[in-house]
């Protein structure tokens, strides 16, 4: 150790000249771009309890169910199983499988 | 400290340009590599933050991960990258001025460019990147008492280059 700290002290000019070309160096070359986000996507898929979405896919069958009276019988079927898989989708925050099955259903 | 976003993007303000110094300089001026390794480190920095140790630096985290990055990277090419040949591929130098010191670093770059793999390591994390001997050991994952042999057999040569070659 003595050694290596005796070669230190007598090449102190010449690891003084490294150094600053070092940190020169390291100053003139630009750093690439870093996206770094706080959120996972598996942190952005929040999960709802399973019971929310069964509650929440029966109050579709049921209003589905009332709305037959809006046209035919075929069309409420329709309508109720729409309105079901639109509740379970947002349940799921599956947003746009909703949007798809929502616009599906008004055309 | 924990390392949300905020935190990680100062580390990587403050640590980036040492990791992609590190890089250029391992990989013998290879400017396009630097670039990738440096990006591809801080994400798996960022990947791994929850194996940071808050009691140790910082650096040494990420000089132990950017090392074992290269090694990979020497064991795909299977070849030692050459330092000196993509040194000599730098930008020439128009003014005068700065004629004498750009020689002089280019005397430097191949004295350290012709270091071995593990000297050369030993040699940037300790007198580049001021690394203390017990943190080199952990990056390295060597006994101090290696690192020492080592960075004596490394500023032994280079002192030995730049001597041989100072008045040419």
């Amino acid at each position: 150790m003595d050694k290596l700290k005796e070669l230190e002290k007598e090449s102190q000019e010449l690891l003084t000249s490294i150094k600053s070309m070092a940190d020169k160096e390291n100053l003139e070359m630009p750093l690439p771009s870093l996206d770094i986000t706080e959120n996972e996507p598996k942190l952005l898929r929040r999960r709802i309890p399973s019971w929310v979405a069964v509650a929440a896919m029966l109050a579709g069958i049921v209003i589905g169910f009332a709305m037959p009276k809006l046209g035919s019988s075929d069309n409420g079927v329709k309508t109720a199983f729409n309105y079901a898989d639109t509740c379970r989708s947002i349940a799921q925050d599956d947003v746009n499988l909703s949007l798809l099955v929502t616009s599906s259903s008004l055309f | 400290m924990r390392l949300t976003a905020d935190t990680f993007r100062t580390l990587y303000l403050e640590h980036g340009p040492r990791a992609q110094g590190f890089f250029l300089r391992m990989t013998g001026y290879d400017r396009e590599l630097a670039r990738d390794l440096t990006q591809d480190l801080f994400m798996r920095l960022w990947s791994a933050r929850g194996s940071y140790d808050e009691g140790r630096p910082f650096s040494t985290w990420m000089f132990a991960i950017a090392y074992n990055m290269l090694k990979n990277e020497y064991r795909r090419r299977m070849t030692v990258m050459e330092y000196v040949d993509n040194a000599d591929k730098e930008e020439p130098v128009t003014e005068t001025d700065h004629l004498e010191q750009e020689q002089r670093d280019q005397m430097l770059r191949s004295a350290i460019g012709r270091l071995p793999e593990p000297q050369k390591v030993v040699f940037l994390l300790r007198y580049e990147e001021e690394l203390p001997l017990s943190e080199i050991a952990r990056v390295c994952s060597i006994p101090e008492g290696t690192v020492k042999s080592r960075l004596f057999s490394a500023l032994t040569a280079v002192r030995e280059y730049c001597k041989n070659n100072e008045n040419q």
